[in-house]
């Protein structure tokens, strides 16, 4: 339930229409998965914490390097070498130690990846394609929202997913660039704020979700371009799984 | 005819080239082709060795995404093309 310091603390939020103090529990009662905790995990965590999500699970195999400071938010110069979930978890407990924060420092694997996910809503802010096709076949295999954000350089690319609605991450991706390539650490922060926005939009039922559509952001000319996506009937993760009319197979 | 193609920001700034390019026709890989042949970088990035186009490349036409077949689909007057990269940064 909602007390009185949650009343103070979320106060701001709740008055806009649609939120209030039931917008609030609902929050409260959300079970997040934040699946890497670098430049975009940083600020989804960040903000989803601020907001009063009441379970956040934070997954990252890494430890923290001065090479990640400029635009892993979360992480501070003392974090060095410390576990990124461990160095996130107190991060969001000193911001908010009204939610619960778990920290599991594993590497994603085929084998670990339902386990680690659970029934959570899952963030992918991860840094690669295998890992964030693990975590799809999760959302498409036990019906998860999944919120899909990509940065490199200047560019990021945001779609929110709702298995058997919109199309997956393997409907989307069939191939990535790869190599050493450039991220500014503004990208995944604007990228991340709006992954975050949407995980809310969703728990709270604001708006309209960022389904069937991906928003590509371009820094350079600071614009933002909206693409139609479509589900893939080859698709070998979601094709089978449900039917084109939207229900389960 | 005119078709105008946009170049995402992550491949302009792999291939030094500017953001919007004007064709004056033929299919989404027949832009592609054209306007590397005045940034030759550009094929680094979109093509292999051996001159096949990369399964990263993504092409959108008119705001939607064309599949593999629809990429020599001849275009029409005022089409607008965008081409990106698949990234997967975080
Ligand atoms: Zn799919």
């Amino acid at each position: 339930m909602i007390d009185n310091q949650d009343l103070t603390r979320y106060r701001r939020q709740m008055m806009l229409p649609g939120w209030g103090p039931e917008g609030q529990e609902r929050l409260k009662q959300a079970r997040v998965v934040i699946a890497g905790v670098g430049g975009l995990g940083s600020p989804v965590g960040l903000y989803l914490a601020a907001a009063g999500i009441g379970h956040i699970r934070l997954l990252d195999g890494d430890k923290v390097e001065l090479s990640n400071l400029h635009r892993q938010i979360v992480h501070s110069m003392c974090d060095i070498d410390r576990w990124k979930v461990e160095s996130a978890r107190d991060r969001l407990q000193a911001l908010n130690p009204e939610i619960e924060v778990e920290a599991l420092g594993s590497m994603i694997t085929a084998d670990n990846v339902f386990d680690l996910v659970g029934d959570y809503a899952i963030v992918d802010a991860m840094d690669n394609l295998q890992a964030r096709q693990l975590l799809n076949r999760v959302a498409v295999k036990r019906g998860l929202p999944y919120f899909h954000g990509a940065v490199y350089g200047m560019e990021g690319r945001i779609t929110t997913i709702i298995p058997g609605e919109t199309p997956c991450v393997s409907c989307l991706y069939t191939d990535v660039v790869s190599g050493d390539l450039p991220v500014v650490g503004t990208t995944p922060a604007v990228i991340g704020c709006l992954q975050a926005t949407e995980v809310l939009k969703y728990f709270l039922g604001l708006g309209d979700l960022l389904t069937g559509r991906q928003l590509i952001y371009d820094g350079l000319a600071l614009r933002f371009h909206e693409v139609k996506v479509k589900r893939d009937p080859k698709c070998l993760e979601c094709a089978s799984k449900y039917s084109f009319s939207g229900g389960p197979v | 005819m005119s078709i105008l193609v946009r170049i995402s920001p992550l491949l302009r700034s792999l291939a030094n080239c500017q953001e919007l390019h004007t064709v004056s026709s033929g299919s989404p890989l027949d832009c592609l082709l054209d306007i590397a042949g005045n940034h030759p970088a550009l094929r680094k990035w979109t093509h292999d060795k051996e001159g096949g186009l990369l399964r990263q490349v993504q092409f959108y036409v008119n705001g939607q995404k064309m599949e593999a077949e629809e990429l020599e689909r001849p275009l029409k007057d005022g089409d607008e093309v965008f081409i990106l990269l698949g990234i997967s940064g975080g």
